[in-house]
């Protein structure tokens, strides 16, 4: 029989994950309206001088956010790992697996900045991905259908991520010396990750709007907000269909395979659900919406690190 | 004198703020990208920069490369009309090769009509860091290998608008005696030819035109002494496949300084000329990474990064086995 120790001052100043999360959370969404979608609209802007200093200023602002993703992903990694104790709340063996393996894929991206990626490179990062995803969510398969819509939104976007990590994986072997005969199926690996993806995103949504009507009735903020973001997304496709799509691809790692109001839809019901979610599953919308906001299968290794610390935050916050 | 744990979180806040705006200040970069990269593979033999459906080439695995439309710029195409182009890359001692492959329902050589446009491809190589996909910019230019369909037709035989309306008047030639008298050669008319224009010329150094690009507008073609990148093409079953190849590293400042070993950023676009795709109306790639090898690396040779990473997984699960000596804090955190 073991007894716990007295909680370290050190760990107990930094266990502060649900806050970080928070500001990743804000980050992650600032990363999305910013660098990813202000910044990259600046290139269809004509940079005539009185366009030109806002343009540069977007570009500053955007560096700044780009940069603020991976410093507060860190910041929450080394907050998980320390707050990661023995007992109910703290994830078992299989998730300090998992943030051990989210700490050698943080290492990977640092890493590859120095060093071009190499086939091998690639091969051990996205390993540490899929050991990381496996070990964040595979633990709630057992439990899926008790779990609820919560439980499948993380499922299916664990799976969407590791679907991505698979056919970079592929990528990376058939790069190998003798690789070359491997099969091409990094294509459909991505088409059903996406797919993956928006279902992911939809039922989060539905599992938010589920619980906020046990609990009570669904905000009309939240609905509203969800009815605006399918609108917006909805006309944007109708009325810019090759913007919109650019945007999207570049922006969410969306591939515009699947029809408009697929995207419309899942896109509105995740806002409605996650506003929803936020006061009786706080952690579970802090985590999802990062994934979320994260896109589908972005390379950004900020991005990639925000979205395994959302599934492995999600997952703790379904599971508990 | 204890600290309250909410301004605890706030200095952790503002130091975590301020060092973001240190690293975006100085420039440090904080992430990376392990985006599509084609990775050139040395040659076992000869390098097939003549045969585009050589074995060889279909020994190396593709990358498929998403194509958008161009919708920056005028002549703009908002959808693409190629959604795809599938790349390979080959090199050896001596040369780089690379191969585009797409599908195209309609073969597209002849342009010698109003509104008939050729099929085309290209490549093109950034000469600097932080350049725009969009023709590049002054600050970093862009080398082009541009593959036309109607120009690898001529090299096989050339063909003129003679040949496409064989009974209308000659009447683009000056008569032999006037053009003696005026000192411009039977091709007086032919402003384009008598101006040297590329596309105007009556012998083709290759199919593949050799250009850069430092902007919108920018386009040049290098001098016809520097046109030094080879074409070959097949179409075959409704699939275009276009090796372009050129000898490594030539010291040219202008040209993509391809070398053993080296690493750069590419990017394709594809036109269809059945659907009118000409000029800017093109289907247009993103940046993805080209990669060069020095020599073929082992799993070894990457010591420095395997080390770095079994460092901080090491270090993950120190900080794991004294987590698991505390008390479980989970993700709600102690209370101060």
């Amino acid at each position: 029989m073991t007894v716990d120790a007295r909680a370290l001052p050190a760990l107990r100043t930094v266990a502060a994950a649900p806050v970080i999360a928070g500001w990743l959370l804000a980050a992650t969404a600032i990363d999305l309206l910013v660098t990813r979608l202000a910044s990259r609209m600046t290139i269809f802007v004509p940079k005539d001088p009185a366009l030109a200093g806002p343009a540069s200023a977007v570009g500053r602002l955007a560096a700044f956010a780009d940069a603020l993703v991976p410093v507060l992903a860190v910041a929450l990694l080394v907050a998980l790992i320390a707050g990661a104790g023995r007992g109910a709340t703290s994830g078992g063996v299989a998730s300090r697996i998992g943030l051990a393996a989210t700490a050698g894929v943080a290492a990977a991206g640092v890493m590859a900045i120095a060093v071009p990626p190499s086939p091998w490179v690639g091969l051990a990062t996205d390993v540490l991905v899929i050991a990381a995803l496996a070990a964040f969510a595979g633990p709630l398969l057992p439990r899926a259908r008790r779990l609820g819509p919560g439980g499948a939104a993380v499922l299916a976007l664990a799976g969407a991520a590791g679907l991505a990590a698979l056919a970079r994986l592929v990528e990376s072997l058939g790069a190998l010396p003798g690789g070359g005969g491997l099969p091409f199926v990094e294509t459909d690996l991505r088409g059903a990750g996406e797919v993956l993806f928006v279902l992911g995103a939809a039922t989060a949504g539905w599992a938010g709007l589920r619980l906020a009507r046990r609990v009570g009735s669904v905000p009309h903020r939240a609905a509203g907000a969800g009815a605006v973001v399918a609108a917006l997304l909805l006309a944007a496709s109708a009325l810019a269909p090759s913007m919109t799509g650019m945007i999207l691809t570049w922006s969410l790692g969306l591939s515009g395979a699947l029809p408009a109001l697929a995207y419309a839809a899942a896109g509105g019901l995740a806002v409605a659900g996650l506003l929803a979610l936020a006061n009786p599953r706080r952690e579970t919308a802090i985590g999802l919406g990062i994934v979320l906001l994260a896109g589908n299968a972005l390379s950004a290794s900020g991005l990639l690190l925000a979205g395994l610390l959302g599934i492995a935050v999600a997952a703790r916050g379904v599971r508990d | 004198m204890i600290v309250p744990r909410e301004r605890r979180l706030r200095v952790l806040g503002l130091l975590l703020l301020l060092l973001t705006a240190l690293l975006t200040a100085f420039g440090v970069p904080v992430t990376s990208a392990q985006g599509t990269t084609l990775r050139v593979v040395p040659s076992d033999g000869t390098l097939p920069i003549d045969d585009p459906w050589s074995s060889s080439w279909d020994a190396i695995r593709p990358v498929d490369v998403t194509l958008s439309g161009q919708p920056v710029a005028p002549p703009r195409l908002l959808l693409p009309n190629v959604p795809t182009v599938r790349a390979r890359a080959m090199i050896d001692g001596e040369r780089f090769a690379v191969l585009l492959e797409w599908t195209d329902t309609t073969l597209d050589e002849d342009v010698l009509d109003v509104g008939r446009f050729a099929d085309q491809a290209a490549v093109q190589f950034a000469l600097g860091s932080g350049t725009s996909v969009c023709m590049g910019q002054q600050a970093g230019a862009l080398n082009i290998w541009h593959w036309k369909a109607d120009w690898a037709a001529d090299l096989a035989s050339w063909r003129d608008i003679e040949q496409r309306f064989p009974n209308a008047p000659q009447d683009e030639h000056l008569p032999p005696d006037l053009a003696a008298g005026a000192g411009l050669g039977p091709d007086g008319f032919l402003t384009g030819r008598a101006a040297g224009n590329p596309r105007s010329a009556l012998v083709r150094p290759s199919s593949v035109e050799d250009l850069i690009a430092a902007g919108f507008g920018s386009l040049t073609p290098e001098p016809l002494e520097r046109q030094d990148v080879a074409g070959a093409s097949a179409y075959r079953d409704g699939t275009w496949r276009v090796v372009m190849s050129r000898r490594l590293d030539n010291a040219d400042p202008n040209d993509a300084p391809l070398a053993a070993g080296s690493a750069m950023v590419v990017a394709f676009a594809v036109w269809d000329g059945a659907k009118g795709d000409r000029n800017g109306m093109k289907s247009v790639s993103a940046w993805l990474s080209l990669v060069i090898p020095g020599r073929e690396m082992s799993l070894l040779d990457h010591w420095p990064f395997l080390a770095m990473l079994l460092l901080v997984m090491a270090l993950g699960a120190w900080l794991l086995w004294i987590g698991s000596r505390q008390p479980a804090v989970g993700l709600g955190g102690p209370q101060a």
